[in-house]
Parts: C-alpha cells; sequence; structure tokens
C-alpha cells in the first residue's frame, strides 16, 4: 500500500529553488534510503515533508496515507503519522524530554482517536521505549539536548520516535556526528520498530548506516531530482566509487 | 491637577505638619528640584509623574483599615508570620507577628527611622519623597546566629475601593551576623480607583548574615508604584533577591545593594511580565565598594501586546575593588508588535582586576524549538507556553518557598498568551 506519495515536488528557499521535480513512492513495510552529495537537496526534501516554513513549495503534490501532506500544519503531519529525525535536534533550555513529550504523545492520541495515557501508563510505556535505545531516565528529565554528545542527541530522537509510533520516520543524516557504538544502538533502534504497517526513509551520505538498516531501496539525489534509483547494490557501488560518475553521467546525459 | 514642580509644597502641605522641620526641608527641597519626568534620563521611559496628582495627597482617612480578609489567599493563608500594611498603614488585626525571641518586629510611627541607620550611596527624588511623607513602617531584626525556619511576609495591600489612594511605607529590616533569613514581600491591590504606593525597604545584611528577600508584584492596572530598596551588604554576607512581577499600571523598581564588606554577595533575579497597557522598570545598581565580593544578576521579561518593560542594570566597581566577579543578563522575549523594551546595561569599572560582563538578548520565540515541537506533534499554542514557561522557568525556580513557587506557577500559566 503506497504510504507516502511525491509526484513532480519543487521546492525553494529564500528564492532559490533546491528541490527540481522529485518523484518518489514508499510503501508500508519499505525502507528506503536517499543518498547524495552535500547541497544535492537531501535535508531540504525531509524539511518540506516536515513542514518547515522557511520552505515554499513551488509545484508538485504529495499524499501521505491518502491525505494532500503540504495542507497539513507540522503538528498535524506528526499526528498523522510522520516523523523526523533532526540532523541537528535542537536544545531547548528549560524543556525536558519527559517535559514535552507526555503532552505531544497524547495530543497525537487524541488525534488518533486513542484515550490520553495518565502519568503511570505514560512512565510505563516510556521504560520499554528507554531501554531499545539505551537512554537513561536523568537524560530525559535534562533540558531537551542541552549539553547531550552526538550520540545521545540522535538517541534521543530514536526514543521519540518509539514514542510517538509514527507510520513512517524519516532519520535526516542520523548518522552524522556518531560512533560506531552509537551507530549500533541506533540501528537497532530503528530496525525494532520497523513493521509491515510502517516505513523509513534514511537520509545519508555515506553507506555506513545502511549496513545496519538495511535499505529496500536506494535512490540518488543530485542537483534537486533523483537521479538514479536502485537496491542496496547501489549505496554500496556509490561507497566504492563516491559521486564523481554520477555526476558525470548527469554530464553526458 | 497634576503634580509639578512648582506645586509640590501645596499638594503635600497637609500630609507634613509645620512642626516636623527635617520633613518640611526634603518637601521644600524637593519643590526646588521638582519630581523627575520624561525630561530625566532615569525616568525617561517611566513618567510616573504623569500619574501622581493632586487628588492622592488629598485623602485624609485611611479608607480601607476595616479589610477583614486577606489577598492572594494562596500565598498568604499559610504564612506563619505576616505583617499587613493597608494603603500603607500597618493593619495589627490582619498581622500574625512572629512569636520567638529570633525575630523582633518593631511597627514604625509616623516616619521615624531607627537610629544609626547608614545612609546609603544612592538618591533618587521620589525616595526623598517616600521620606517626606512616610506615615509607617516596620523594623526587623533577625538576632545574631539565628535562622528561623519560616519565612517571614509583608503583604502591602492598596485598597481603591473608596477612593484614591496614596501609600509610603518605609521599612527597616536588620540581619544580624551570622543570622539566616528569608522576606517576602507581596504588593497586591484591589478596587477600581487609583492607587499611587511609593514604598522603600532600608536593609543591612550584618558580617557573614545570609538574607533572601523575595518580592511578588500582583498589582492591577490601576496601581502605580515605586519600590525603592536599599541594601547595605558587610563582609562575608550574602543578599539574594528574586523579583517577580506580573503586573500594575507602571511599576518602577529601584534596587541599590552596596558591597560594603569583603567576601560579600549578592544575587539578583527578575522576572516581569507586564498586563496589556502596563509597564515594568527595574533599575538596579550593584556598588562594589570594596575588593573581592561577587555579584550575579539575570533579568528577565516575557512582554506581550501594548506592554512596555524597562532594565537598567548599573554595576559600579570602585577604585581599589579589586578582584571583583561582576555578571549581568537581561533577557527579553517580545511577543508582538506593539510590546516595548528598553534595555541598558551600564557598567563604571575604576579597578583593573576584575571580571565583569554583561549581555543583554532581546527576540522573539525561537523558531527552529518551536518547529521542533510542533513536528512531535504538539499544537503551536501549546508549543509556545511551553517554551515562555521554559524561559520563565530559569527564574521561578530559584524559589526556595514551595508553596510560592507553585502559587505563582500557576498564576504564571493564567496570564501566558495562548
Amino acid at each position: 500500500m503506497s504510504l507516502l506519495k511525491i509526484e513532480n515536488l519543487k521546492a525553494s528557499v529564500e528564492g532559490q529553488q533546491i528541490l527540481k521535480g522529485i518523484d518518489l513512492e514508499v510503501n508500508a513495510g519499505e525502507v528506503h534510503a536517499i543518498m547524495g552529495p552535500n547541497g544535492s537537496g537531501k535535508s531540504t526534501l525531509a524539511s518540506v515533508l516536515a513542514g518547515r516554513e522557511e520552505y515554499e513549495v513551488d509545484e508538485g503534490k504529495v499524499l501521505f496515507d491518502g491525505q494532500d501532506l503540504l495542507e497539513m500544519a507540522p503538528e498535524d503531519r506528526a499526528r498523522a503519522g510522520l516523523f523526523l529525525a533532526f540532523q541537528y535536534p535542537v536544545e531547548i533550555p528549560g524543556v525536558s524530554t519527559t517535559n514535552f513529550l507526555k503532552a505531544a504523545v497524547n495530543q497525537v492520541r487524541q488525534y488518533r482517536g486513542l484515550p490520553e495515557l495518565d502519568a503511570v501508563e505514560f512512565l510505563k510505556i516510556m521504560k520499554e521505549k528507554m531501554k531499545l535505545v539505551e537512554i537513561d531516565q536523568s537524560l530525559l528529565r535534562r533540558s531537551l539536548n542541552e549539553g547531550f554528545s552526538g550520540g545521545e542527541k540522535k538517541r534521543n530522537e530514536i526514543f521519540q520516535m518509539a514514542m510517538l509510533e509514527p507510520k513512517l520516520a524519516i532519520l535526516d543524516e542520523t548518522d552524522s556526528g556518531l560512533d560506531i557504538d552509537a551507530l549500533r544502538i541506533v540501528a537497532h533502534g530503528v530496525n525494532a520498530l520497523k513493521s509491515p504497517d510502517n516505513a523509513t526513509i534514511v537520509i545519508t551520505h555515506y553507506q555506513r548506516l545502511l549496513d545496519y538498516i538495511v535499505p529496500d531501496h536506494v535512490h540518488v539525489l543530485y542537483k534537486g531530482k533523483i537521479v538514479k534509483s536502485g537496491d542496496k547494490e547501489l549505496a554500496l557501488e556509490l561507497e566504492e566509487k563516491g559521486y564523481d560518475w554520477i555526476k558525470e553521467e548527469q554530464v553526458s546525459a | 491637577m497634576e503634580v509639578q514642580q512648582n506645586n509640590i509644597l501645596e499638594v503635600f502641605d497637609r500630609q507634613v505638619p509645620a512642626s516636623d522641620k527635617p520633613r518640611r526641608e526634603l518637601l521644600q527641597k524637593l519643590a526646588a528640584s521638582g519630581l523627575p519626568d520624561r525630561k530625566h534620563e532615569e525616568y525617561r521611559y517611566t513618567p510616573v509623574s504623569r500619574l501622581l496628582d493632586k487628588e492622592f495627597a488629598d485623602f485624609t482617612a485611611n479608607p480601607a483599615t476595616e479589610t477583614t480578609t486577606l489577598p492572594v489567599a494562596g500565598i498568604l493563608a499559610e504564612a506563619e508570620q505576616l505583617v499587613v500594611f493597608i494603603n500603607g498603614e500597618y493593619a495589627p488585626h490582619l498581622s500574625r507577628l512572629p512569636q520567638d525571641q529570633m525575630i523582633k518586629v518593631t511597627p514604625l510611627s509616623s516616619g521615624s527611622q531607627p537610629t544609626a541607620w547608614d545612609k546609603p550611596a544612592f538618591s533618587d527624588r521620589y525616595l526623598d519623597l517616600n521620606r517626606a511623607l512616610t506615615k509607617s513602617g516596620v523594623q526587623i531584626t533577625i538576632a545574631t546566629g539565628s535562622a528561623p525556619a519560616s519565612p517571614l511576609y509583608i503583604l502591602h495591600l492598596t485598597d481603591t475601593a473608596r477612593g484614591k489612594v496614596m501609600a509610603a511605607p518605609a521599612h527597616y529590616i536588620q540581619a544580624e551576623e551570622n543570622s539566616q533569613f528569608t522576606l517576602v514581600e507581596v504588593f497586591s491591590s484591589e478596587g477600581a480607583n487609583q492607587g499611587f504606593v511609593n514604598a522603600a525597604i532600608h536593609l543591612q545584611v550584618a558580617r557573614h548574615a545570609r538574607l533572601n528577600h523575595i518580592k511578588v508584584g500582583l498589582d492591577t492596572l490601576s496601581t502605580t508604584r515605586l519600590d525603592h530598596t536599599l541594601v547595605q551588604v558587610a563582609d562575608s554576607a550574602s543578599y539574594n533577591t528574586i523579583n517577580i512581577g506580573l503586573g500594575g499600571r507602571m511599576i518602577r523598581n529601584n534596587l541599590y545593594i552596596g558591597l560594603q564588606g569583603e567576601h560579600a554577595e549578592a544575587h539578583l533575579y527578575g522576572l516581569y511580565l507586564p498586563e496589556a497597557n502596563g509597564l515594568i522598570d527595574h533599575h538596579t545598581a550593584v556598588d562594589h565598594r570594596v575588593p573581592h565580593c561577587n555579584s550575579n544578576e539575570l533579568y528577565k521579561g516575557i512582554l506581550a501586546a501594548d506592554t512596555t518593560g524597562v532594565f537598567n542594570g548599573k554595576v559600579f566597581v570602585r577604585p581599589g575593588a579589586q578582584k571583583t566577579n561582576a555578571f549581568q543578563s537581561n533577557k527579553n522575549i517580545l511577543l508582538d508588535d506593539s510590546a516595548t523594551i528598553n534595555t541598558k546595561p551600564q557598567l563604571e569599572i575604576w579597578a583593573d582586576d576584575v571580571k565583569c560582563s554583561h549581555g543583554c538578548t532581546t527576540g522573539q520565540i525561537d523558531k527552529e524549538q518551536l518547529f521542533y515541537l510542533r513536528a512531535r506533534g504538539l499544537d503551536e499554542a501549546s508549543a509556545r507556553k511551553l517554551l515562555l514557561r521554559a524561559f520563565a522557568e530559569e527564574i521561578i525556580e530559584k524559589l526556595a518557598i514551595e508553596e510560592l513557587r507553585e502559587y505563582l506557577e500557576e498564576i504564571l500559566d493564567s496570564k501566558l498568551p495562548d
């Protein structure tokens, strides 16, 4: 079943067009990897899908679970089941993960027609999900991301993903700034959350993460367009040859 | 009739008897100099004099001594030690004076000032006006070496139900050597008529003593209030103050802290959230007079539509006050184009071996933070409120009295715009 359908998506930031006609279809149960050199538009795509206001959609259509995604407020996208794991999770002094996540989870549940969780139920679920990414409760009580290590930030992102149970998770360069142990923990968390009903888009510059989160489809984004798609072998080929051959192919084509 | 230079004597004539020579002289001096208005740098943004008219001085009877119910019951109902002033007059029937010997509370009658009280290096003409007009106040002494377990509250209630009110209380607080004490001042107002409060509190913190001084401003839009706080801190003593201001038409805080003895310390925190059409002004001065003293200051403002904030932070490091550490920060969030903040750090340093810093930020709610929370499913209003609460929390969390903190958190939640 098609969970996400992007058709001819063009988007700009500060008057400059970054996405120049993206087509992509993601079905439930699939893992897609989007790779590409720096500046190709990978993070822009993630931002547009999550609803970041600085990005202007010039053209195109995005259907998410049958709804017109581009018409929805960021919070409604989240409630409908879209999750973005931020490349640079923001610091919020004075707000702890526990603090905002309980309100967020309950607003999401309300949207989905589920009863609100009380403090005890919330804590119980939290404890289960904490194990998944080996995160400590004391971290969740601290000001969000303030003084967190790179690994702690990304584990906290995946923890929130586990709590919000999205249909589609977009991991934006989740591997950046991670050592190999943190990478393994994060990947383990993502894999454990995989089900036939949900899907994952992994945005990455390097193939490394894809050793742990194995994609069904790999797409190469270059200059705002998907220029090549394939299976996981394509990621290995990129790792070996770099992005130059893609650029050359584009020039000669 | 607005009070102006040429009519000060006439306006306050009946308030100060001719027999009281020192105070008549003060009035005459004020008549010669006038009260500061917009033309005076210190009162440029806070033209209090505009709101002071002759009618305030005309009242003769204290119209509210029959008040029998305490306002702000959420804070005061459980207060073990409470001194109540209504319209500047001591109200014994509502007060609960301390039972033990550690705290001595003496109500002061007409303008009497404890003897041997040093005059701090601070002058202000409204403070002079307070000296000239004050009719009552309280002297509180915390005995040497004592540490009373519960705080003492002073309630200043302005009740204007029966007419305009002017109040000018003056208090004297002495924390003797090695004592530890928490004083909470609550300012509250009731009634539709205008109130004009010009209050002063003088504090001395003796060697090795520790005084915590909390101020809570719950004034309504009918109240204009000046609050002069003059503190002298002796060696190895510490003075910590938290000022939470949540209302009022025009509120002017003058805080002067003289660090008089080596290793004296001062911590100053403030949170201001004026109501629409209201103004809250903090003029603070930390005076490092001797070496080896520390001061740390953080004031934060949340300014919604049609509100004004004023912050002026002076730090003086006197000649020879080496090894001074002085930090100052003022942070503001403006929620609307119609909100205003005037902020000015003012450091005057005459010593060379010191660490001083100041910083000031004014901005809107951080867009990245807002987007992050919305991307997690929180609606925009909840996300904004959460961020504003977090901004305020840095000050609120300093309140060590749990009931007071919780009470103020509730009020704050109700005042934060959706």
